[in-house]
Order: structure tokens, then sequence, then C-alpha cells
């Protein structure tokens, strides 16, 4: 019987779950049938469940919904506001009910009479029963929308956990038997069978990692009803939309955001977006416009919160900063434009102008950064004022896999989660300064000052001795926002992928770690908590000079065309690089390098990349790289030094040949070239594979000139050509199909854009699908719009 | 009714830890310290995939931490979802009886009275039954 039990309250909560936002639409749309059908399910269902479990009030109360549902299906009454609010009432009921239950707690005594007694009222004032328009098209709408729903289990955690235990037990033991074959010479039969062998193991984990996964739509479902309660408290009209809400997401990650985002929504809606009346006087449409969206980008989750409501006003929060005295007007005043509105994260801070019960008494947004940043997130804030506020949420991909940097210190090997690097470097590097000033060690790198702590003194480990001339690295860190530091250590090993799992309670305590991890070498590895070493370092009350220094002054916002990385080609010309593209500068150690295949490449996270601007080894033991990100794919480009950041000027001269050099800026009367990332991600990885690229149906006689000057110039424009004789065609997913000669027919029924090419240039029949065949401008821009237009569907 | 007790060695005592409580026993080859953690962490050892946290038994009776050589048993046991190795000086039986433990007498030294929680005898022989909970996170019971 308690197995039912919890059988029916896992089942009520997750309908009740993907309900709400059929409710609040049902509300809007009281003859929409098919909603109505699906909420008188929900009821049904309840009552049939607590009549067999003997739950006389859950009875009570689905049995009341039901028949009024009924009677508003059968068209005897009109779903009217009350009494949506009374059905809505009772649902919210029976929420509560269902915590109360699954608590353990036996359920409070108390009648629903009232509830009840609402929707017979609304009985009596109703007026007489009216027609409800009934589609049939919405009732094969539904019918196909409970085909639909997938068929599922539910399966405990534990054991999911348990399998992924398997599958790494497996995965380490392949990689023993692989170092086995690695010794002994073996035939090449055997290296197959371990070669299809890893690729199911990989599968599989890949497999098993994603029964973890979960929709985010599990938090996006129950928004329209959050903001439907709120804008009802508020007096505020609110059109909510959402997209994305297929991005997978750990199924922890979904818990600690919900809350997070819960708080950016409530903030929006009270704060943010002004009352109906104001939004007229201001020229707004009267309801505003909230719009949350999730994608994936590369192993990060944005997640966007963007309204079109005032906005954060900077200098009535400055003001308020003074006020509450959370900052001295000569710090605010030393603070660049960015950092005034980070403000709004500063504790006990608050810029609602009256504290209600939803949001505005301070404690909000400093908490949402920090549970945002605990899972190794960030939080952005684009600011218009008088126009909106778009919050974006970045979360990685799973709490699990996290890239990391592995570092040695004191002989032992630590990891570092790679989010929270900005730079690494050795400290013999000129641009490097390290210096005790009033016995604290200060590093200074390009100019910028941070507190540098070795990684041994942290962990209370003896530092290695070595050779003098060897020279240890610097790893500049971003703990948060607002703090930064540089951490020494003997050397940087490796960049990898680690599997994080929480360690024992007595090892987290001290906060100096996040996690065990076991890399390949089956030596368990500390995963070491950036924010918590400069807690160790008691780097905290040092961070506030620090923002002050590093603020880009207020007439910085003038010249802005970015931020740039300055820095010298091996060469020995200067060059600039936009800052956005550059994720992190790294001095990598020779022997990590080698000479192979014509290129340059570098040993890097388990695999080979080529790097850009090396046709030799370095001879100075070691060289800088930039490793340049585009957010999913990395290209490596080696400088001989970085010089500086500076600003780019807003305009920059477009160089006249495409190529590495994408313009040129003026900076202090001085011309640098600037280079285009664009150009160097396509020259080192290359166009799409044929097989990605969209199809070209070439039809007609297959003829030279279609085989050897046409089916070229496709290839070049970004296509796969396809032949497909006289007739063929309809049966090819072409994106764009051309039919060549005068002479040839037009298939039937062809998808995609048609271009029909003619001999001559004076053929009648013109329309602007018909181009003369050497009219080569004209078919290269229709091609080029074509894939433009394939690839933003 | 039965219950299964293991019989194993710390600081060259002979102990009691209830069975029901362990998962198995492993030989540890190696462990790799843990920098600036509590003295009775003798470091981390794999096993299998799982990274599990190895404690120092030793320490808590003699104060002194113990060297691990390789081979040395550990106690696998699986504590509010985390597991743990008890390092042990070596492992020596499986008992079983139906005897209720005794209240530990009140004048034992600091450090043993700290993990044994009862006494059992068992076929003439006196054990100190030991409490596995105390020596994963001794704060815990400090605290309550």
């Amino acid at each position: 019987m308690d197995d039912l039990i919890q059988e029916f309250i896992a089942e009520t909560r997750e309908t009740l779950d993907a309900l709400a936002s059929e409710l609040v639409l049902w509300e809007q749309n009281p003859h929409d049938t098919a909603l109505l059908d699906n909420i008188f399910r929900f009821v049904h269902t309840v009552k049939g469940s607590c009549g067999f479990l003997n739950l006389p009030r859950f009875e009570r109360l689905s049995h009341a919904a039901e028949d009024v549902l009924a009677q508003v299906r059968d068209g005897k009454r009109e779903a009217s506001a009350a009494l949506v609010d009374a059905v809505l009432g009772i649902i919210d009921r029976i929420g509560e009910l269902i915590v109360v239950m699954e608590s353990g707690e036996p359920l409070p005594d108390g009648s629903d009479a009232d509830l009840i007694a609402a929707l017979d009222r609304r009985a009596n004032t109703a007026g007489p029963a009216a027609h409800v328009a009934t589609n049939p098209a919405n009732d094969t709408g539904s019918a196909a929308r409970r085909q639909a729903a997938i068929r599922s289990i539910r399966v405990p955690l534990d054991l999911i956990d348990h399998l992924m235990n398997g599958v790494s037990d497996m995965v380490l033991a392949r990689n023993e038997v692989a170092r086995c074959l690695r010794d002994d010479q073996n035939g090449p039969v055997l290296e197959n069978a371990f070669d299809r062998l890893s690729s199911c193991i990989a599968d599989m984990r890949d497999a098993i990692g994603q029964t973890r996964m979960q929709r985010i739509e599990r938090i996006f479902s129950p928004l329209p009803r959050l903001v439907r309660d709120l804008c009802a408290d508020l007096g505020k009209q609110v059109d909510l939309r959402t997209s994305g809400s297929d991005v997978e997401l750990d199924r922890e990650m979904i818990e600690m955001i919900r809350d997070p985002l819960t708080h950016i929504i409530r903030n929006a809606i009270d704060h943010g977006l002004e009352s109906p009346v104001a939004r007229s006087l201001a020229g707004k449409p009267s309801a505003g416009r909230l719009s949350i969206s999730a994608r994936q980008s590369g192993n990060q989750i944005l997640i966007e919160i963007a309204d079109d409501g005032r906005g954060i006003d900077v200098d009535k929060l400055v003001a308020r900063a003074q006020a509450a005295k959370v900052r001295t007007a000569s710090e605010i005043h030393a603070l660049s434009e960015r950092a005034r509105l980070e403000l709004i994260f500063a504790p006990g801070l608050s810029t609602a102008d009256q504290v209600t019960a939803i949001s505005g008494r301070g404690v909000g947004m400093d908490v949402v950064r920090s549970n945002i940043e605990r899972i190794g997130g960030s939080i952005d804030l684009e600011n218009h004022p008088g126009k909106g506020l778009r919050v974006i949420l970045r979360v990685p991909l799973t709490l699990t896999i996290i890239p990391c940097l592995t570092v040695r210190a004191g002989g032992q090997e630590f990891a570092m989660p790679r989010s929270a690097i900005r730079e690494i470097l050795f400290d013999n590097n000129d641009q490097v300064r390290i210096q005790q000033v009033g016995g604290r060690d200060l590093a200074y790198i390009r100019g910028e000052c941070l507190p540098h702590v070795a990684l041994e003194t942290l962990l209370g480990l003896e530092p290695t001795a070595e050779p003098a001339a060897r020279h240890r690295t610097i790893i500049t860190v971003n703990a948060s926002s607002e703090l930064r530091y540089a951490l020494a250590v003997e050397a940087v090993i490796d960049h990898e992928e680690l599997v994080v799992r929480p360690g024992a309670p007595v090892i987290m305590a001290d906060g100096l770690y996040a996690g065990t991890t076991l890399p390949d070498n089956g030596r368990p590895m500390l995963l070491l908590d950036p924010l918590g070493l400069a807690n160790r370092a008691q780097l905290n009350e040092f961070a506030r000079v620090e923002e002050a220094m590093q603020g880009d002054g207020p007439d910085a916002a003038e010249i802005d065309g970015g931020s740039a990385l300055m820095f010298r080609e091996a060469a020995g010309m200067l060059r600039l690089i936009t800052l956005t593209a550059v994720e992190r500068v790294e001095d990598v150690e020779a022997v990590r390098l080698a000479l192979a295949g014509g290129q340059v490449r570098l040993s890097i996270d388990g695999e080979s990349r080529p790097v850009f601007g090396l046709d030799q080894l370095p001879q100075s033991g070691h060289a800088k790289l930039l490793h340049l990100s585009d957010g999913t794919r990395h290209v490596l480009y080696a400088v001989d030094d970085v010089i500086d950041i500076v600003r780019l000027p807003a305009k920059v001269e477009p160089a006249s040949q495409p190529g590495l050099v994408g313009g040129i800026a003026l900076l202090d009367d001085e011309q640098i070239e600037v280079i285009d990332p664009h150009w160097v991600f396509s020259h080192m990885i290359g166009p799409a594979p044929s097989a990605e690229r969209p199809a070209c149906c070439l039809i007609g006689t297959d003829d030279p000139w279609t085989r050897n000057i046409l089916a070229p110039l496709v290839s070049a424009a970004g296509y796969r050509p396809v032949f497909a004789g006289t007739h063929g065609g309809q049966d090819i997913d072409a994106a764009i199909s051309i039919i060549v000669g005068d002479a040839a027919d037009t298939p039937p029924s062809l998808r995609g854009e048609i271009i029909r090419l003619r001999d001559t240039l004076s053929s009648g029949g013109q329309d602007a699908d018909t181009i003369y065949r050497y009219d080569r401008a004209a078919l290269l821009g229709r091609l080029i719009n074509g894939r433009t237009g394939a690839s933003g569907t | 009714m039965k219950e299964l007790y293991l019989i194993a060695v710390i600081a060259g005592e002979k102990v009691a830890i209830p069975a029901e409580q362990i998962d198995s026993v492993v030989k540890v080859r190696e462990s790799v310290p843990v920098p600036s953690a509590a003295p009775f962490i003798a470091g981390l050892f794999a096993l299998r995939s799982r990274v599990l946290t190895l404690i120092d038994c030793q320490f808590f009776v003699s104060g002194e931490p113990a060297e691990l050589t390789p081979g040395q048993p550990a106690i696998v046991v699986n504590i509010g979802g985390c597991h743990y190795g008890l390092l042990v000086d070596a492992v020596i039986d499986v008992v079983q009886t139906g005897i209720v433990p005794t209240p530990l007498p009140g004048q034992l030294p600091a450090g043993w009275s700290d993990i044994g929680r009862a006494l059992l005898d068992i076929d003439g022989a006196t054990y100190l039954l030991i409490d596995p909970d105390y020596m994963v996170n001794p704060a815990l019971r400090r605290a309550a």
C-alpha cells in the first residue's frame, strides 16, 4: 500500500508540474477544449486513485472540480475567469496536500468546503449555459499529444550511479588492456577488435551519462504559472515567452539553478517591468515582454532572461550603495561603468523604492550570484536603461565532467578547474615582476597588480628542492568576478577533462578542495577550489582595492572597439587580436611540441593539435601560445610575446585582401595589423567535410560542361554537387537544384530552390530564376544566398 | 539473533567491527596524501574507478600517523553515501555471536574510549567494539 501511495504522490507531482503551464493557457483561452481535456483528465485520475487509496479529502476536492469541468465540457457552463480561479484553487490545494503527504506527516485537518463552495457559488450566479465552441482539430491534436508522450520508467538514482561506476571500471580496464597492447607487438586483428570494444564502451558511457540528463523544461514549465500569479499580485501584464526547453542539463544542475532563475524572474516582474499605465506613457505596449531562453554553447548552457522594462538605474544604484555604506564615494568614483552596474550583486542592496512581499528586501542578487558561481557558472548583465535588462546565466553542462588543468606542487599533482584560469606564464617572463610589499608578495603582470601566492605555502607542503635554474609557472586565477590572484606552482602538466566526484565530508570541510578525481594513471587526484584557496590565503579584503585599480576609467567607453591583445609575432612585428577570441595565454614547454606531417603540433587534452604560426620547433625550450576559441573549437597561435591589452579604436580599416590580417588599426599614430580570427579558424579547421555540406542537385544531360566547369564552381560555393541526370532529383534532399540547358525539363516535384541555366544570352522567357550560364556573378550570388538561407533554418 | 563481527588489529590490539557496516576488505597498494587535511586522514586511494578516503585508525589511539606499507589491509565502509577505507594492521577473522555487547568500563585511555562503543565477549576473549561512524567524521559527535 505504501508503494502505491508513493507512486501516487510521484505521479501527481509530475502531472502537476506539467499541467502548470496548461492551466494558465486555459485561463487565457477558456474555450480550448484540448487544454480543458488535459485538466479534466488530471482531476479525473486523482479522483480515481484516491478513491482506491482511501484518501477522502483528495477525493472530495477532485470530485467537485471534475463535476464543474464536466459541465464546462458539455457546454452547460461557461469557463468564466471566476470559475478558472476556483479550479486553480482546488488544484493548488491538491498540490499542497501532496507536499504534506510526501514529507510523511499526517494530512492536516481541515475542510475544503470553502473551495468547493466557491465552485458552486459561481454555479448559481453563472448566466445561462453558453455555447462552448468545439473545434474538432483540437481534439485530434490532443490525441496526438497523448500518443507522443514518451514512455518512461522511474529508475532510482542509486542504480544509475551504480551503472556509471560499472562503466568507469570498464574504462579503466580498457585503458590497462590498451597499455598491454602497446607493449606487445600484436596483429592488426586484435587491434581492430580492441578498437571496437573501445567504441562500445565510449557509447555506453555517453548513454549512461545521458540518463542523468533532464530537459530544462522541468524548470520552464512551472514558469507561466509563477508569472501569472506575480502579475495578479502586482497588477502588471506580462507576455512570457520561453524557448529552448528541450535543452538538456544534469539533473542536479537543474535543481541548483531553479531558485536563482525564479529570483531573477521575480525581480524582472517586480522591479523591471513597469505598470501598464507607465508603459503606455513610455510608448511601450501595455503588456511587458519577458523572454526566457536556453541554449547550449560548447560545454556550457546559456540561459537568458530578458525583459523590456526600465532596466537598472545605475545612478540610483550608486546612490543606494553610498547610502548603505557598501562602498565609499571615492571607491565608487574609481569604478568603471561595468563595475557600477555590478554593485547590484553587492550584499544588502536593492533598487526597489518599496519593499514588497515579492522582492526588494535586499537579499537577492548576491545570493543568486554565489549560487551560480558555486556550480562553476557565471552571471552577466546587459543593461539598457529605459529599454530593458538582459541577464545571462552560464552554467557548465554537467557537474561531473570538468575541463581541468593538472599542476604539480610539492611533488604532488592537483587539478584546477579550467574555467577559473586566465593565463599561464613562466616566472622568468619579462612581463612578470614579483615583489614583496608590506609582507605580501605581489605579482605585476603587464601593469596589473595581483596578490601572489605559492600553492605549496597554501597547502602546507614542502617546496621540492630543485635546481635554481628551473623556472616556476604562474597561473592567474579568476576566483570570482571580483577576486583575482596569481598562483605559483612547480609546473603545469596537462589539460584534461576529468570526472569529478565530491570527496568525503572531512576532506571537503576546509573548503580547499572541490572534489576528487581519478585520472588514467590510477592515482587519485584532488580538485582545488580556487575560491577556497583565496580564502585560505586571506585574499578577500585585498580584492576591493584591486577592483578600483582595474576599472577602465570613465572615458574608456568613448573609443570603444572592444579590447584587443597586442602581441609580437615570431617574425618581430606587432599585431592585434580581439581579446574575446583569446581564451587564454599559455607558456608550453618545447617537449610537448613535435614536428609532424609538416606542421608543428602540440599534445594537449590527450590529442594532438596543429599550432599556427610556427614552422619549426622553438629553440628556446618553450613557446608562448594563444588559445583562440570560438566557443566550441580551439586553435593555437604561436607568438613571440604578449605585449599589452589595448582598446581598439571604433574604426578598423579593412585590409584589401582577405587573409590573416583582417584590418589596420591606428593606435597613437602607429598602424598595427589586426588579425582576422575567422580567417585563422577557417584556415586551421578547413571548410565543412563534404558529407556535411548541403547538396546541390545538377539536373540535365551529364555533359563535360556540367561535370568539369559547373561542378567545381558549385563546390567552391560550399555545396556538394550531385549529378541527377535528366529526370532525377526528386529523391535527393537538395538545398538547391540547378537545371542545366534550355532543353532540360523541370522535374515535377523538386524541393528547395531552383536555378535554371540557359545556354545563350538572349533566349526568351526571362525570369528571376533563369540565369545565363556564364553570368558568374549572378550564379554565385544565388548559390551563396541559398546556402545562408539553408543554414539559417 | 546472531550478528557477524570482523576481528581486526588496530595499534597491536584486536578489535571488533560490526560486519553489517562493512563493504569489503581490500589491500591498499599506495595512497595519495591530502595536504592540510585532518591528521587522521591517511590519504586517498583508488578502488577500481572510485576514490576512497583512507582513515588512519592507529592515529586515534596512539596519536602517531601510521606509515602505509604496500598491501596493508583496509576495511571499506560506506557511511553517509561516501566510501572510506579504515587502515588497520591486520584482519584476522569473522565471527558470529549472539552475545549482547556490554557497556564500556569508564577507565579506558582517551583515544580508545573515543573510537570504542562497547565491549564484546566472544569465546572467552574480550574485544573492543569499534564505531566507524566516529572515525570518518569525529567533528560530528563532538558537535552533538
